[in-house]
């Protein structure tokens, strides 16, 4: 069986691949863009040139060339390198803000749905308040608060983005309460913890999957977006907020090319995430097709 | 339906009591305050009777709880408080920014439906067409673009082929046409940015209606094209489109913190970040409220205009 299989040649083996391109093109794209940002995030060298802190590695604000092909800043640095690096500040801020917050979330949401009641009320009172507001002003105010820094960036779309998702979560663990498994559980005297971790949770975990990939998107979004508003990291740190926002304060000076490939960037970033996102809610969850669950709260 | 409806009209001052004490207790239980700031940007090394003396004029000296319910009876007086840095009361601010802040948004939502429906019909109509292909990206590429990278490339276009300058702000009703030459592409930004999910809802929805008996009943009985999507399509598509006004009104507010800034219209969005940068408690904290309030009755509008349009809805 297995020489068998060996002998196939290689576009049999790799026909699964082909389907999925067949099946889902726009999700095989996201997910070619998704690996291509996190190829670059975790080894940037592969393609910059050129140390992006590195000041003067060539003229001011100089055209796009070969040296540079995307020019450089009003310091000389290479805005290649820069677009590159800022890879690395978007995918790990947004992969990591969006991990804590939705499973924060998750765990929230199953405590609150299972137990309902005061806990419950009081719960959902405070997910109230935090709808309220738009998930950028929410991070601007907290980010007002604190030093920029990477973990205070993480924190804060962290909870920001955990608000949205708590709802959703909570819906679905209601409707698992209902059925009749839990009940036969509780009945030959399964413990809470377990009824929730063994019964409730493996319920929720497609949701759990979906609602992550859908937010990433967003997550990125809003990094950018507050690195722009320059409540982000340090200015001199390579964000593509960052990276936008210099190059549109210097686009009266000179240099219109400077604010264009961090914006593609991001763009195509988001972009991937969103269309790998939508695939695979399609394939893990169908039933939330075209219900309007997407995470993203701009 | 009536008691569903004081359910709600209650729960609204509830949340926005429960979102004061969340900002408030944010404000002053965080270390760093306004007289920090302050001596930090005059770069002098404070003196500890002069520190006091300052937070002493401010109220900052006291107990939070009691900070609160001074803030509170003010504000049941509508009263908001004064600004930390300029010499002007918060509704001051609020009446000066918020018309030009709305007047973008208004022009943003015009041009969000004036875009995002008639494509979306238009992307239904041809379904798996070029048509479809080209429209749907355009609106997961709005979706995907955040609204200062549209608000860049913007500006990149205006600045590269016409050598624009931003001209200074000038009020609408000071003069019409100056004012509409600068707002009108930040509105541009925000119409592209809202028109997205509205033209993916209208798709979706046309799609769903079109497939229905009645839509073949009224082609089969020769009535044109046109008034079959506009009279019998469109008229029920139409109505779950209206609960995503909630979600444009917040994508409106977002949007506009940012075109705001980027074209210089000193609206409440620019308000906003300055006061965050000024760690100007009074304003940030009123400012955020006064959001808060516009999506809470916003939320709100949109749920009684469901079930008034469409009977079947029954809130219990």
């Amino acid at each position: 069986m297995t020489n068998e299989y060996l002998r196939k040649p290689l576009r049999s083996k790799l026909s699964p691949l082909f389907n999925l391109i067949r099946a889902k093109p726009l999700g095989a794209f996201g997910a070619l863009v998704v690996i291509i940002m996190i190829v670059l995030a975790i080894w940037p060298t592969l393609v910059s040139p050129a140390d992006p802190y590195k000041t003067f590695v060539g003229p001011r604000l100089s055209a796009p060339s070969v040296d540079h092909p995307f020019g450089t800043d009003g310091l000389g640095r290479d805005i290649l390198s820069r677009t590159v690096y800022g890879a690395r500040f978007s995918v790990y801020i947004g992969l990591t803000s969006v991990l804590i917050g939705i499973t924060g979330a998750l765990i929230i949401a199953v405590i609150s749905g299972y137990y309902g009641a005061l806990l419950d009320l009081l719960l959902q009172r405070i997910v109230d308040t935090l709808l309220a507001v738009p998930g950028l002003v929410l991070a601007l105010f907290v980010l007002a608060l604190f030093k920029p820094s990477p973990e205070t960036m993480i924190l804060t779309l962290a909870v920001v983005f955990m608000a949205p998702s708590i709802r959703t979560i909570r819906a679905a663990v209601l409707s698992v309460k209902q059925m009749p498994y839990i009940e036969s559980a509780r009945a030959i005297g399964a413990s809470t913890p377990r009824i929730l971790i063994r019964h409730i949770v493996p319920q929720i975990m497609a949701l759990y999957m979906v609602l992550i990939s859908l937010t990433i998107g967003g997550a990125i979004i809003a990094e950018t977006s507050l690195s722009f508003l320059g409540l982000g990291l340090s200015p001199d740190d390579p964000t593509w907020g960052n990276l936008v926002q210099k190059g549109t304060r210097d686009l009266f000076l000179v240099g219109v090319w400077q604010p264009i490939p961090p914006a593609i960037a991001i763009a195509l970033c988001v972009f991937g995430f969103n269309l790998l996102g939508d695939a695979l809610r399609d394939v893990l969850d169908p039933r939330l097709r075209g219900s309007g669950v997407r995470g993203i709260r701009r | 339906m009536t008691r569903y409806l004081m359910q709600r009209l209650l729960l609204m001052p509830v949340t926005l009591l429960l979102l004061s004490m969340l900002i408030f207790g944010m404000l002053r239980t965080i270390p760093g305050d306004v007289v920090d700031f302050l001596f930090d940007e005059a770069g002098t090394s404070a003196e500890a009777t002069l520190e006091h003396k300052i937070r002493a004029e401010y109220g900052l000296d006291r107990a939070i709880h009691i900070q609160y319910w001074d803030w509170l009876s003010h504000v049941v007086q509508g009263e908001f408080g004064h600004s930390f840095r300029y010499n002007k009361s918060a509704t001051d601010v609020l009446k000066e920014r918020f018309p030009r802040s709305l007047q973008l948004m208004v022009m943003g939502i015009i041009g969000a439906v004036g875009i995002g429906i008639p494509l979306g019909i238009l992307s239904a109509r041809h379904a798996d067409s070029w048509i479809d292909h080209v429209t749907r990206v355009f609106a997961i590429g709005g979706l995907s673009t955040p609204s200062f990278v549209v608000a860049a490339v913007v500006l990149v276009i205006l600045i590269a082929l016409f050598d624009w300058i931003p001209p200074n702000f000038v009020s609408f009703t000071s003069d019409p046409i100056e004012n509409l030459k600068i707002t009108i592409f930040p509105a541009i930004v925000l119409a592209y940015v809202a028109a997205a999910p509205l033209m993916r809802l209208t798709r979706s929805q046309m799609l769903e209606v079109l497939s229905q008996d009645y839509i073949r009943t009224a082609r089969a009985k020769g009535l044109s094209e046109r008034v079959v999507l506009v009279r019998h399509a469109l008229k029920n598509a139409m109505l779950p489109i209206i609960t995503v006004i909630g979600l444009l009104v917040e994508r409106l507010i977002s949007g506009s913190v940012i075109v705001e800034l980027v074209f210089g219209v000193p609206g409440m969005g620019a308000a906003l970040v300055d006061a965050v940068g000024n760690r100007d408690y009074p304003i940030l904290q009123f400012l955020v409220i006064v959001i808060g309030t516009v999506i809470l009755a916003a939320n709100l509008l949109v749920d009684l205009a469901y079930a008034w349009l469409d009977p079947r809805v029954r809130y219990t």
